[in-house]
């Protein structure tokens, strides 16, 4: 029996070879990509609520190249867009936990960036991939690969009163990641995995119509920090952490394969 | 093309001449000629000058200035315009000292008449009417405080103003 599954798995894979080899080893696709989320950036809903909406449309560039056929590599660069937070940050002071109830007032917002219009990010993703003929016209090719996305994510800092005080804090509320002295970076780069199925259907010698199912599993967490100092002797009074989902996301592709 | 050339020597001559108004606008001169101090009270989102009880974290003393548009110099003759910068109302007292006294006990340590301007911090947020402000820090014991508010110079110029006695609980 093992011999039968050997020799078939060999007859098989040298079929593949066979199917393979009028292909060129190089070729270059153009999708367009629609995905959403599954989940939410952080459970903390001001977090998620002011970091930009996950839906995601992108525009993205493969190329593929056969190591061993019917198995390849493949990089893609994409850039896309993300709708604006569903929540600008109208009252930082709503969010404020320094001393439980007590209530403060924001008397200034000095900072506050990305949160009313649409992020543009970029996407740069390797792998590997393979093909599966299903007929003549037909090839399901299954993708998995790691890659990086390059984000801006949006930053506040407010100063805020107390009631019934004269005590005012600078509050100052990050996304992702902090520098030591309590800055958000500017660009946050959130890693990720990502598996596709591609259906690929041959149309002209030159041309193949792509359609496509995407799975995207953010490894990077959209973590939340809020800091607040004292506003006349700038002592750190208070840091909060709040750690954010792994975010999933799901998508639908379209495009154009360029042989 | 001539309507273009209009329309780009139009912008221009829009452009140049609020240079033209700022560069020669004339600036009255300002001077610092005395003080008021009032009891304002800083509880709240915005602060307000009162007379009523004030809760001792949230008391701030603010500072009314009284100023004079005559000539410092005391010149007699009609001058020119008075460059952008000097003399501005905003910055009347920006060359002065000042120093908060305390006309009444404040704490075990600071008797009457001690200094407590350590105290006391510039706040940029005002009620209407006033130009400065400064929010107290340190809770002083309960009670009724006034406090002496003294503007002082290089040019030997000094101003003060006694807050008038306020119950702080």
């Amino acid at each position: 029996m093992k011999k039968v599954l050997s020799l078939l798995s060999v007859f098989l894979l040298w079929s593949l070879i066979l199917t393979h080899a009028q292909e060129k080893n190089m070729w270059f696709d153009a999708q367009i990509i629609e995905s959403i989320g599954l989940n939410s950036w952080n459970k903390l809903e001001f977090a998620s609520d002011r970091l930009p909406r996950l839906s995601s449309t992108d525009l993205r560039a493969t190329l593929n190249m056969y190591i061993f056929r019917p198995v390849g590599l493949f990089g893609d660069l994409a850039v896309g867009i993300m709708p604006a937070p569903r929540n600008g940050l109208s009252d930082p002071a709503a969010r404020a936990s320094l001393y439980a109830g007590i209530p403060y007032y924001t008397k200034e917002l000095t900072i506050e960036e990305g949160y009313q219009t649409a992020t543009i990010h970029y996407k740069l993703t390797v792998g590997l991939f393979g093909k599966i003929p299903a007929n003549e016209k037909l090839s399901v090719f299954p993708y998995f690969g790691i890659g990086m996305m390059s984000i801006s994510p949006p930053t506040c800092e407010a100063i805020l009163k107390e009631q019934d005080s004269n005590m005012q804090y600078t509050a100052s509320y990050q996304w992702f990641k902090k520098d030591s002295y309590g800055n958000g970076s500017s660009v946050a780069t959130l890693g990720y995995l990502a598996g596709r199925l591609r259906f690929a259907y041959h149309i002209s010698p030159k041309f193949d119509l792509l359609f496509g199912l995407e799975y995207t599993w953010h490894f990077t967490r959209a973590d939340f920090f809020e800091t607040y100092t004292n506003y006349f002797n700038h002592n750190l009074v208070k840091t909060n952490q709040h750690k954010g989902n792994q975010v999933n996301m799901l998508g639908l592709s379209v495009g154009i394969s360029f042989l | 093309m001539k309507k273009i050339l209009f329309v780009i020597c139009l912008f221009c001559a829009a452009g140049c001449s609020n240079d033209w108004i700022d560069s020669t606008e004339p600036l009255i001169p300002v001077h610092l000629i005395g003080i008021e101090s009032v009891n304002v009270n800083n509880a709240g989102q915005y602060p307000f000058t009162t007379v009523d009880p004030i809760k001792k974290e949230a008391y701030m003393i603010g500072v009314r200035w009284v100023t004079d548009n005559a000539d410092p110099d005391g010149n007699q003759e009609i001058t020119g315009p008075v460059e952008a910068g000097n003399n501005l109302y905003q910055n009347v007292a920006d060359n002065f000292t000042k120093r908060i006294y305390c006309n009444t006990v404040f704490n075990s340590r600071n008797p009457a008449g001690a200094n407590v301007s350590q105290y006391f911090k510039a706040v940029n947020y005002l009620p209407a009417g006033i130009n400065e402000g400064f929010v107290l820090l340190v809770a002083p014991e309960p009670g009724d405080h006034s406090f002496k508010v003294v503007y002082t110079n290089n040019s030997g110029e000094r101003y003060e103003y006694d807050t008038e006695l306020i119950r702080l609980y």
